[in-house]
């Protein structure tokens, strides 16, 4: 890994890495934009996909087309900070591959007809999160933790289809213009790499303008932590998802937060984690539990959740004997399992670099979250030097299962 | 310890070899590209195998499987998900054809998760005590995917395409058979099908071949081969003498509708079925196939996508479209058939047949780039019966032309042969 190479130019920076895979190419890219730029989220979501709905040279047909023939794959999506790429291709239709991705992201279309059409998809993709139950426990779960405006809150389905009727052709196609070929780039480029290949991206690139947008920091921090309970009933459902959780106060580069991670990894990252070892192994109480801490990427403050989905009559078990382990584990970790914690997530690791593909989704993550690419080499070496007193410390701390809110969303 | 393996063949830098002691084959591929490896066995048995009263056995009995064996259990503190401490990431799934237990680690613990499928494989507890509190936590599995339309209506799909066969129930089994299978059917099924001349080990990664092998052999060359021959299946899928529909209505807040199409096709294996593959990929793959221009492109779905899993008996090539909000299912089924019709009359154009050739050497390049990928496409081919079926699939796939794919159509995917699901949430129309 330390021969990730790194290249600037005036719209960003590019890092690279030659593996010894032959032929594949895989980019992974974003620019800062995102949602939080946009006049609102629908902006963000139409804009990211008309991208795909033809250039100036290309209807939608012939691009699709083009790039079946090429063998290339495209994607776009857009988060809150940032508007993101991938594209995979063979070493053999690079030029062109690259090319049809700039033209994408620089000289989209927008025919009329075409949006009219993905309005209306989008519409319908939005309608169906009404039947999601595990997303609706979500976005209600963050509606009760985040102020209006924290990028960590999701826009329910009714706000998003408003926003999605006020979005105009013109309107999205104004913020197209507004954010195009704006905003620091980061470009990887892993698989069988050369000089040549930065070389081109720099001249396909050359009019972009880093400009001096950053990262957005939250205005407001989560709400103080107040219990509270919610219930979702929703129609054709034979299970309910249960979701527990309360906001941390902290984000990815806060000095707690690889402790409180190895802490809430011990308590359900996995299936030798100490909630699936017994609400489910233990009690068959359902299929899965799972603990994660999310939403602390981007100087953002956080927040801890407990997933698991129950049948109707084990809910409320589910939910008394969760926090009944959660208490036991406030209490702390003990010396050997911390240790089999940092292995785990050292294993995984070392895991998630056998692909090119998983090799440049790490280095994209590390850079955009303000690591040098070096990072990979020492995200161990920090995983690995947390004490069993900073995790236990940090639990403690952060923690606070009185004021925890439950949302059940499905059939109750 | 080579001299206990007998070398059968070698295809696209996989060497199989067979254990000559209990018929045990090993798949070995050998990629030093970083210090890990995947390693999986896949047992010769899936919901194929399962009768009335017992389906979703062979899933349930796959629960068990990670409950422990007689020297790595939870007692001994070293059970399998044990191995998640080092970073293993370790799963297993259950199809029609096929149970595989997998896991990708780093290199140096390969010979631990060895010994535990090994222990496993002949050792495992199957008690009814796990039973007890496994069988709430595989039906919280079902209802899961009960919650999903989708999921739904595929079930009503493969009920009413299978009348005969085994194949006519989903892998997780209908709800009252999981609630009340015996934990002596699981024993038996156990007993029936869990032995080293029924099952394939593939290691994909960083290993030296010698020391695979040694390994390989320390652990399995004592389990002797079954007594008995496996337990054959012989039903076959009478001839379909007319089309079939039904309708699933179900409350699903903002979903809208589903259509499913369905005709029987030819086995995994069998030549025809190649021709069948090009026709899924020209139907359903990605933005340039003909679906998705006519019904994605139109406004008219949400998505359009073809299923053509290979099988290891007559399958099934069925077309899946989420309507959009407001279209009629008659109208989106009609234009699918019109869809087939224009290959059935037309072909494939040359432009066409080359895009979707392109298409297939850069996804299985691609699919090369992961462990876990490669060991998913060995599986796969192990369960239709021919090991090497992915590695040979380009090639095949170019093979085919226009006139092959016109062929299955008349042959396959005519009226009488045709079944046909409606999807309709609840309060619609």
């Amino acid at each position: 890994m330390k021969n990730i190479k790194v290249r600037e130019f005036p719209g960003g920076t590019i890092y690279y890495l030659t593996t010894n895979r032959p032929d594949i190419i895989i980019m992974r890219g974003s620019y800062l934009g995102g949602d939080l730029r946009a006049p609102d989220e629908a902006h963000a979501d139409l804009m990211v996909s008309m991208l795909d709905q033809g250039t100036s040279d290309y209807t939608r047909d012939e691009l699709n087309e083009e790039l079946e023939l090429l063998g290339v794959t495209i994607d776009f999506d857009y988060d809150t900070q940032r508007t993101r790429f991938s594209a995979s291709m063979l070493k053999d239709v690079w030029r062109k591959g690259l090319g049809l991705l700039k033209s994408q992201l620089t000289d989209s279309a927008f025919d009329s007809n075409c949006f009219k059409i993905m309005k209306e998809r989008i519409m319908g993709e939005q309608n169906e999160r009404l039947s999601n139950a595990r997303e609706i426990a979500s976005i209600a779960m963050l509606d009760e933790i985040y102020p209006d405006g924290h990028p960590n809150r999701v826009p329910t389905v009714q706000a998003m289809i408003d926003q999605l009727k006020a979005a105009t052709l013109e309107s999205v196609k104004s913020y197209y213009l507004d954010q195009r070929m704006k905003g620091e780039l980061k470009i990887v480029l892993v698989g069988d790499i050369d000089e040549s290949m930065i070389d081109d991206i720099v001249s396909e690139f050359s009019g972009w303008d880093k400009g001096s947008y950053s990262v957005q920091k939250p205005k407001k921090p989560a709400h103080k932590a107040v219990k509270k309970s919610k219930e979702i009933t929703i129609p054709g459902k034979v299970s309910a998802d249960v979701l527990l959780g309360q906001s941390l106060q902290i984000d990815r580069h806060h000095k707690d937060f690889l402790p409180l991670m190895l802490g809430v990894d011990a308590l359900g990252g996995n299936f030798s984690a100490r909630l699936i070892r017994t609400i489910r192994d233990e009690m068959g109480l359902t299929y899965g539990i799972y603990s994660h801490i999310s939403g602390v990427s981007d100087l953002s403050d956080g927040y801890l959740s407990v997933w698991a989905n129950y049948p109707p009559d084990k809910i409320s078990t589910g939910i008394e004997q969760t926090l009944v382990l959660c208490r036991e584990w406030i209490n702390g970790l003990g010396a050997q399992e911390l240790l089999e914690r940092q292995q785990g997530i050292c294993g995984r690791f070392v895991l998630n670099q056998s692909s090119c593909s998983g090799i440049a989704g790490l280095i994209l993550h590390f850079t955009e979250q303000g690591f040098g690419p070096d990072y990979i080499e020492q995200y161990p070496k920090d995983v690995m030097t947390v004490t069993l007193g900073e995790v236990n410390q940090a639990i403690k701390q952060y923690i606070d299962l009185d004021n925890f809110i439950d949302v059940k969303a499905g059939s109750i | 310890m080579r001299e206990n393996f007998e070398f059968l063949e070698e295809v696209a830098n996989v060497k199989a070899f067979r254990l000559k002691s209990n018929q045990l084959m090993v798949l070995a591929m050998k990629d030093q590209t970083a210090p890990v490896v995947g390693f999986q066995i896949t047992y010769m048995v899936g919901s194929r195998n399962e009768t009335t009263g017992h389906t979703g056995a062979t899933h349930l009995l796959e629960h068990l499987m990670f409950k422990g064996s007689k020297n790595y259990n939870k007692a001994l503190g070293n059970n399998i998900d044990r191995m998640e401490n080092i970073g293993a990431q370790l799963n297993a799934t259950t199809s029609w054809d096929r149970t595989n237990y997998y896991m990708v680690l780093p290199k140096d613990n390969l010979e631990e998760i060895i010994k535990i499928e090994a222990d496993r494989m002949r050792n495992a507890f199957i008690d009814e005590a796990d039973k007890i509190s496994e069988m709430p936590v595989v039906r919280n599995e079902f209802e899961q995917g009960e919650n999903s339309p989708i999921n739904a209506i595929f079930k009503q799909l493969l009920a009413t395409v299978y009348q005969a066969h085994p194949y006519h129930h989903d892998t997780i089994g209908w709800l009252s058979d999981i609630e009340n299978v015996s934990i002596e059917r699981l024993k038996q099924f156990y007993h029936d099908f869990y032995w080293p001349d029924n099952a394939v080990l593939s290691v994909v990664g960083d290993f030296d071949e010698d020391d695979l092998l040694t390994k390989i052999y320390n652990s399995f060359g004592h389990i002797p081969q079954s007594d008995n021959p496996m337990p054959d299946i012989y039903t076959q899928e009478p001839e379909q003498e007319g089309e079939r529909r039904f309708t699933l209505r179900r409350s699903a807040p903002g979903h809208s509708g589903l259509v499913c199409i369905a005709w029987k096709v030819p086995k995994g294996t069998d030549p025809e079925h190649m021709a069948i593959q090009v026709l899924g990929r020209a139907l359903g793959d990605g933005k340039a196939s003909r679906l998705h221009k006519a019904l994605v492109d139109k406004g008219l779905a949400l998505s359009a996508s073809v299923f053509d899993h290979p099988t290891r008996d007559p399958g099934m090539l069925a077309v899946f479209v989420h309507l959009a909000v407001g279209v009629e299912h008659e109208k989106v089924e009609s234009i699918v058939y019109e869809e087939i019709d224009k290959i059935e009359k037309n072909g494939l154009s040359n432009e066409e047949l080359t895009r979707l050739r392109r298409s297939v050497k850069v996804t299985q390049a691609f699919a090369m780039d992961r462990i876990s990928s490669r060991l998913s496409s060995l599986n796969e081919s192990i369960a239709i019966g021919e090991w090497a079926y992915d590695l040979k699939y380009v090639e095949r796939f170019n093979q085919v032309d226009s006139r092959a794919v016109q062929a299955v159509i008349r042959k396959y995917c005519d009226e009488d042969q045709r079944n046909v699901g409606y999807f309709i949430p609840k309060g619609e129309q």
